[in-house]
This record gives structure tokens, C-alpha cells and sequence, in this order.
């Protein structure tokens, strides 16, 4: 089981450490003759010039990273207002949230990519960071709603009501009481939308076009689609692009399971 | 005081229901606008009325069937043996393991990767010079030529099948975890004071008392490998002779590369009432407990 989900890795791993010349070692022997970092220098380092692969991963990677927190930021601070008003000011929109959140689950990305397309077009608004974060804040607001609301109403009513019975405003109460109180649903949501807007491909695909808003995974599929391939450097955007999930599934292994089963099973 | 409360409610949503309004709702119910035109994309769009035409050519059109037979297999082997492999994981998962954290990172971590990451790393794992399923065949002496596996006809579609269950498991075996962990271990116990095997606890009582995850799975699975489009775009793009080719895939050729959206919305359509039918179907036999709805 281990080496079912391992071995890709590690071969992945394994190739982005290896020379070019010398990838026939490594694949008969299953490990590099010599272990090189030189690829992930030239995509951390400024040593390439803005022409290089490694200057094109470099932007992507500074773009994916820019994306996925404004995103996640956006759909927090958004999410969390929605899921307060419906939880605690009686907003009836729980219902209408919760068949929004199985639409977003059903539809496959490319049937939103084709009138997105022409909206953002229209609206001169292709290649353009914003726009990306835009589409994801849209994406993930549902099931961040979802998740933070249903958090919300296990809270207990007593401490909030006493609050505005001492004259607390609804949003002193949401920001003094309701969040802090609301850390693990807050966290284990803001986890999925980085890793959603982190991952996301399909869209990113058709909506980008040039350095300003590329993301990491269409850097990656265009140097995939090249005719000559240079794995070991394919390899290391790609180890790159793995950083972030692994370093959730190691630090935060407890929210990600918590997200997985509350986000599927009922809510 | 009440009023005073729904009204900073109202204002309060607000936002979160105009961005999803914008980028959800306004462009599917627009794509179901576009479906009914022959769409011509210049300098300004050209909107030609053209009726059920797009519908019926793609009803029509064999392409688009036989890329649809090829997303049931994908759907067929990520429920048939993704979901059970799911449960073998999840069972191993269950027991009490030196580094559990460490293991459990492991197995859940192809589910989280970025999907075009997973297409590129079975890309290398397929690669005919230099991935590791030809260097281990040749290293154990199993084949004496190198396999080129995405390029023949017979073996690409299997070959990306098996990278798709490699990303879907972990998801089914952290739900059926959630689940085992949820069995009451009295139950246990008292079975096998009962009497009870090994296989007989399986039987009557784990597999029973998850009845509900794998309702929610196979529900969920279908939902999610209906969309599958990265890993065939990384691997394949389609091919060869478009025996790797799915819906999602046949969209985008459509609209972005043969620049027929019209055409293309009319297939997202009859996609979405494909994938709607199937839930619904789903509900009917599984009836109440199809928990997502």
C-alpha cells in the first residue's frame, strides 16, 4: 500500500535530481549515479536569464502563490460573513448554499470554462491574475459556507447573546466570538481553498495566456508538450509544485482528514 | 430588532451571493443560451439561431460517443476497484501502526496533489525510456524491448485507468477510515464472545455499518471522474487514435480547438443531464441515504 502510493514519487523525485545525460543510470538502477540540485538552483536562484525555463517556473510559482492566498483570503473573510448571516441572522439562504454546494461538486470545470470565457473576454478581462482569483473565490465560497456554517451553529448561543445584551454589535460579536471560537472549521477550510486554487488546472489553462498570470500547472503542461522534454527539469517543477501538499499533509494531516469526511458526509 | 438583524444579514451575504452569481450561476445559464446558436467568435461574438441543431449533432456525432464510453470505463474502474482497494487501505489503516501519521501521509497524499502534476508523474512513470515500469520489466528480465504504453492503442486507455485509481483511492480510504473509526469497538467484542470469525465481524458488521460511506462513494466517485480531463490532457491528450479520449476532453476540443461553442455548450449540457440522471438514478435505488442531497 505504501509503495502503491510512494513509488510514483519517488520516481518523480529520483528524475529531478538526475543529470540529463544520465538518466539511463538512474532508470536502470533505480537511483541517480550522481545527485545534482542543479535544477531547483536555477528556479530559485537568479542566475538564469528571463528566457530560461527556470525564470518561467520562478514567475509561475510566485503567481500560483499569490493566487491561492488572495484567494483563500477572500473566501474567508466573504464566506465567513455569509455563513454568520445565515446561521445567526436568519438570512433563509441555507438550503439554496447547500444545492449550490452539490452543483459546484457536479459540473465539470470545462462545461463554466466555455461562457467564462466569453464573459471575461467581453469584459477584457482574460490573462489576468485577478480574474483567476476571482473564479476560485466563486469555486470555493460554496463549501467554505457550507463547512463554517454548520461549524457555527454548534456553538454555544449563551456566550453571544449575553455579548449583545451587554451592547456588542452582531459584527464585534462575529469577530470577538464567533471566529476565535471557529479556529479548527476556519482552518481546515482556508487548507482546501489554497490547495484548490494551488492545484487548479483546467481553467487556469484557457484564461492565461502569457507570465503575468500563468500558474504553476500551465508552466508545467507547456514545458510537458514541448518536443524535446527536459525531464529532470519537468521533474523538478513538478516536485516543486508538491511542496504545499506536503507540507499540509504533515503538518495539518488532522484538518485535512477532518475537511475530507465533514465536506462528503452530510455537513 | 429583528427586522434590524435580517436586513445586516442581507448585507452581510451579499457579496458572497454576487461573485457566485457572476461566476457560476450568470455563465451556465448562459452556456445553455449559447447551446441554441451557431457561435462565431471574431472581432465581436456572431449568434446565428439555430435551434436543436447542436443537440442533435452531437446525438449524432460517433466521436462523441465513443468518448463517453470511454469516461464510463474511467467511472466503472474508480467505483469497481477503487472504491474496495479504498476499503483494503482503510482496514490496513485501522490497526494500531508504528509512524501512523507518517503512513497516512503517504497514502492521502496522491489525492491532494495538483491534478496536472499526477498526469505528469505517471507520464515519467510510463515513459518508455526512461520510467520505472519499463526499467523494472527490464531489470526483472519480464520483457527484453521497451513498451511504449501511451502510444499503443490497446494498452493507453488501461494505463491511464490505473493512474486515475492511483489518485482516486486515497479519498476512499479516508472516508471508510472516518467510517471504521465511528464502529463502536463494543460490537466487536461482544460478537466475538459470540463466536464469531474474523470474516464473519467483516461480514455482518463492518461492511453492513458502512453501508452509508460507501453509498456516499460511489456517489461521489462517479460525480468526480465524470469531469476527469487533466491527467488525459498531461498523458495522451486524447490519443492515440482517440482511444483515450473523454467527455471533458471532447468539450474542450470542441469549443477551444475547433472553435465550435455552440456545439461544445450543447455537449456540456447533455453532460450535466447525463451526470444529473446518474445521481438520480442513484437516489432512487440507494433512496434516503444518498447523504450529498
Amino acid at each position: 500500500m505504501i509503495l502503491f502510493s510512494f513509488i510514483p514519487i519517488y520516481w518523480t523525485l529520483a528524475t529531478s535530481l538526475s543529470y540529463t545525460a544520465n538518466l539511463t543510470f538512474t532508470t536502470k538502477y533505480w537511483f541517480p549515479q550522481k545527485i545534482n540540485f542543479n535544477n531547483y538552483k536555477d528556479i530559485f536562484s537568479f542566475s538564469q536569464g528571463i528566457y530560461s525555463v527556470a525564470y518561467e517556473f520562478r514567475v509561475s510559482i510566485i503567481n500560483s502563490i499569490l493566487i491561492a492566498l488572495v484567494t483563500t483570503f477572500i473566501v474567508l473573510i466573504f464566506g465567513s460573513l455569509a455563513a454568520y448571516s445565515i446561521e445567526r441572522l436568519k438570512v433563509p439562504f441555507r438550503k439554496v448554499i447547500r444545492y449550490v454546494v452539490i452543483l459546484t461538486q457536479m459540473i465539470p470545470p470545462i462545461v463554466l470554462v466555455i461562457p467564462i470565457y466569453f464573459l471575461f473576454n467581453s469584459l477584457g478581462l482574460l490573462d489576468k491574475k485577478i480574474t483567476l482569483i476571482l473564479i476560485y473565490t466563486a469555486l470555493n465560497l460554496p463549501f467554505s459556507i457550507w463547512i463554517l456554517s454548520s461549524y457555527f451553529s454548534n456553538l454555544p448561543l449563551s456566550i453571544e447573546e449575553a455579548a449583545i445584551i451587554d451592547g456588542c454589535g452582531y459584527f464585534e460579536v462575529l469577530w470577538r466570538i464567533v471566529l476565535p471560537l471557529s479556529k479548527p472549521a476556519i482552518f481546515s477550510s482556508s487548507l482546501f481553498v489554497f490547495l484548490s486554487a494551488w492545484n487548479e488546472f483546467q481553467i487556469a489553462m484557457i484564461l492565461t495566456t502569457t507570465l503575468k498570470s500563468k500558474t504553476l500547472p500551465i508552466a508545467i503542461s507547456q514545458l510537458m508538450g514541448r518536443f524535446l522534454v527536459d525531464y529532470p527539469m519537468l521533474a523538478t517543477a513538478g516536485i516543486i509544485s508538491m511542496i504545499p501538499p506536503a507540507l499540509f499533509v504533515i503538518l495539518f494531516q488532522k484538518y485535512l482528514i477532518s475537511g475530507l469526511t465533514s465536506g462528503a458526509v452530510k455537513g | 430588532m429583528e427586522k434590524k438583524k435580517k436586513r445586516l444579514g442581507y448585507v452581510l451575504i451579499t457579496p458572497a451571493i454576487l461573485i457566485m452569481v457572476f461566476v457560476l450561476i450568470f455563465p451556465l445559464v448562459y452556456a445553455f443560451y449559447l447551446s441554441f446558436f451557431d457561435v462565431k467568435l471574431g472581432r465581436t461574438i456572431k449568434l446565428d439561431f439555430v435551434g436543436l441543431s447542436n443537440y442533435l449533432d452531437v446525438f449524432k456525432n460517433l466521436e462523441w460517443w465513443k468518448s463517453f464510453l470511454n469516461t464510463i470505463y474511467f467511472v466503472l474502474a474508480d467505483v469497481l476497484i477503487g472504491i474496495p482497494l479504498g476499503f483494503m487501505f482503510a482496514l490496513a489503516l485501522n490497526k494500531k501502526l508504528p509512524l501512523k501519521p507518517l503512513i497516512l501521509g503517504i497514502v492521502m497524499f496522491p489525492y491532494i496533489l495538483p491534478p496536472i502534476v499526477h498526469g505528469l508523474i505517471w507520464k515519467l512513470i510510463y515513459n518508455p525510456d526512461y520510467g520505472f515500469l519499463n526499467a523494472t520489466l527490464l531489470n526483472l528480465r519480464l520483457i527484453d524491448q521497451p513498451i511504449y504504453w501511451l502510444v499503443n492503442t490497446k494498452l493507453a486507455l488501461p494505463a491511464l485507468i490505473i493512474a486515475n485509481i492511483w489518485q482516486g483511492t486515497p479519498y476512499a480510504a479516508i472516508i471508510y477510515l472516518g467510517g471504521l473509526q465511528s464502529i463502536p469497538t463494543e460490537l466487536y467484542e461482544a460478537a466475538r464472545i459470540d463466536g464469531a470469525t474474523k470474516s464473519g465481524l467483516l461480514k455482518y458488521i463492518t461492511i453492513p455499518l458502512l453501508k452509508p460511506y460507501t453509498i456516499l462513494l460511489f456517489v461521489m466517485k462517479t460525480i468526480m471522474t465524470f469531469k476527469i480531463f487533466d491527467i488525459v490532457y498531461a498523458m495522451t491528450g486524447g490519443g492515440p487514435a482517440g482511444t483515450t479520449k473523454v467527455v471533458s476532453y471532447e468539450i474542450y476540443h470542441t469549443a477551444f480547438e475547433a472553435f465550435k461553442f455552440g456545439k461544445a455548450s450543447a455537449m456540456s449540457y447533455i453532460l450535466l443531464g447525463i451526470v444529473a440522471i446518474i445521481v438520480f438514478i442513484y437516489q432512487k435505488i440507494f433512496g434516503e441515504e444518498t447523504s450529498i442531497l
